[in-house]
């Protein structure tokens, strides 16, 4: 409680914010209030801007306020290679990571039957519509190891299969710079079993 | 519950929970299927992410009432791998526990059929009799076990070339003309086959599979199972 209404509204606002619990909520709206307003309203139409103009593209499913996204729209981009991912963030790790430069489909999460969610969910017929029309040559499945994401990347390679369209699937082993003794057994099995001739 | 250490276990399901939390369902021997938050687990780091399923673990935790905490988790043996269409029959053992077993009910029975259940799929040659015995043993183990050596509400022995429809509450009964459309129709050998746990020949596959799966609906009370509706697109 401050005395002021519009504060605690603030406040309150500024929690949705994952990591801000309320003593950091409190002391962000302190901050721009004492000591940069100019920042809070740049903050403030940013975030007005964002959020009623970012959707999502229409071709490959990642945020984006354009109907087609700049990745999808760059005709510098080979379209025949398309790389299937689970998140936006994955996309900016894959750009700032690989020479990639093919495109993207951004599921928006994997399939996941214990939580209900399966392939209608995840705009995968607009995935398989583009498999079928015989423009893609590779699919590139690089979604997270875990067991929802090899469910889902099975399941889009089943499709793949159908169109006759070669389905790759990413490596996983032992990270860069790692320690074979600290690396856990199920990543360890992987990359022994995936093993490969040098 | 004030604390339990390093307890055998799998996770089931584990879903997102706060930031950077996890909430997760597992499996233990002796405190049966338990809730749990995991704090940190999604952050991962250098070991990974510990509480993936089908993976054997040790966990620590602490807390009353109905969601403890963490406090540790060790490796207890390596994870079993699936690959392609195994992946949906593996999330099937899970979702039928989850679906039938309620918290805090011990079972030892379960987590040893779950376990065994969890290897044989991932050996290199399996069949459907897999989920067929699971079925069978978590049934039993529930008290839903299955009549399948004597008939309906006699001493009658099932005998191995005798047709039977299976009654869900009485059991077998011999005289397959008469009864519900929906009771399934199962030769004696079926029957005996899987009281054995040997299913071996296609007609013993395929009559064991309408059997448990008429048995089985009727505990789910009328919501189907989704790991079923991702089987019939995986294959």
């Amino acid at each position: 409680m401050s005395g002021s209404p519009l504060l605690d509204r603030l406040v309150e606002a500024l929690r949705c914010l994952p990591g801000v619990g309320p003593k950091s909520a409190q002391r962000m709206s302190y901050y721009l209030l004492q000591h940069n307003r100019e920042g809070g309203r740049r903050l403030a139409s940013a975030l007005a801007a964002a959020m009623d103009h970012i959707g999502h593209c229409s071709v490959c499913r990642t945020l984006s306020e354009q109907e087609v996204c700049t990745l999808c729209s760059d005709p510098r981009r080979d379209g025949a290679l398309l790389c299937v991912v689970e998140s936006p963030a994955d996309v900016a790790a894959i750009e700032q990571a690989t020479d990639f430069r093919g495109r993207y489909f951004v599921l928006m999460g994997h399939l996941s039957p214990l939580d209900g969610i399966g392939p209608e969910d995840l705009g995968l017929d607009r995935l398989e519509a583009r498999l079928a029309d015989g423009s893609i040559r590779e699919i590139i499945l690089a979604t997270n190891p875990t067991v929802e994401g090899e469910a889902t990347a099975h399941y889009i390679s089943e499709y793949a299969r159908e169109c006759g369209v070669r389905a790759t699937r990413i490596a996983h082993g032992v990270p860069m710079g790692g320690e074979l003794e600290y690396v856990d057994s199920g990543t360890l099995s992987h990359a022994f079993s995936g093993r490969q001739e040098v | 519950m004030a604390r339990v250490v390093l307890a055998p276990c799998f996770v089931l399901h584990g879903r997102p929970f706060r930031e950077s939390s996890r909430i997760l369902e597992l499996l233990t021997r002796d405190h049966g299927r338990i809730g749990v938050v995991a704090r940190g687990a999604r952050r991962g780091g250098r070991g990974g992410q510990p509480f993936q399923p089908f993976r054997p673990l040790l966990v620590s935790w602490a807390g009353r009432g109905e969601l403890p905490t963490v406090s540790g988790v060790e490796a207890a043996g390596a994870p079993f791998i699936f690959r392609g269409p195994r992946i949906a029959g593996a999330l099937y053992l899970n979702e039928l526990i989850l679906r039938l077993l309620h918290r805090g009910d011990p079972h030892p029975a379960i987590y040893d059929a779950y376990g065994e259940a969890l290897a044989r799929l991932a050996a290199p040659a399996t069949t459907e009799a897999v989920f067929r015995v699971y079925e069978k043993r978590l049934l039993e183990a529930l008290g839903y076990g299955l009549i399948l050596t004597h008939e309906a509400n006699s001493d009658t022995a099932i005998v191995v070339d005798g047709d039977y429809r299976y009654h869900l509450d009485h059991g077998p009964v011999r005289d397959p003309g008469t009864g519900m459309a929906d009771e399934p129709q199962v030769s004696g050998q079926t029957l005996l086959a899987l009281q054995r746990e040997e299913l071996t020949t296609d007609r013993e596959l395929r009559e064991a599979k309408r059997l448990m799966r008429f048995v089985v609906n009727a505990h789910l009370e009328g919501r189907p199972l989704e790991t079923r509706l991702l089987f019939r697109t995986m294959g």
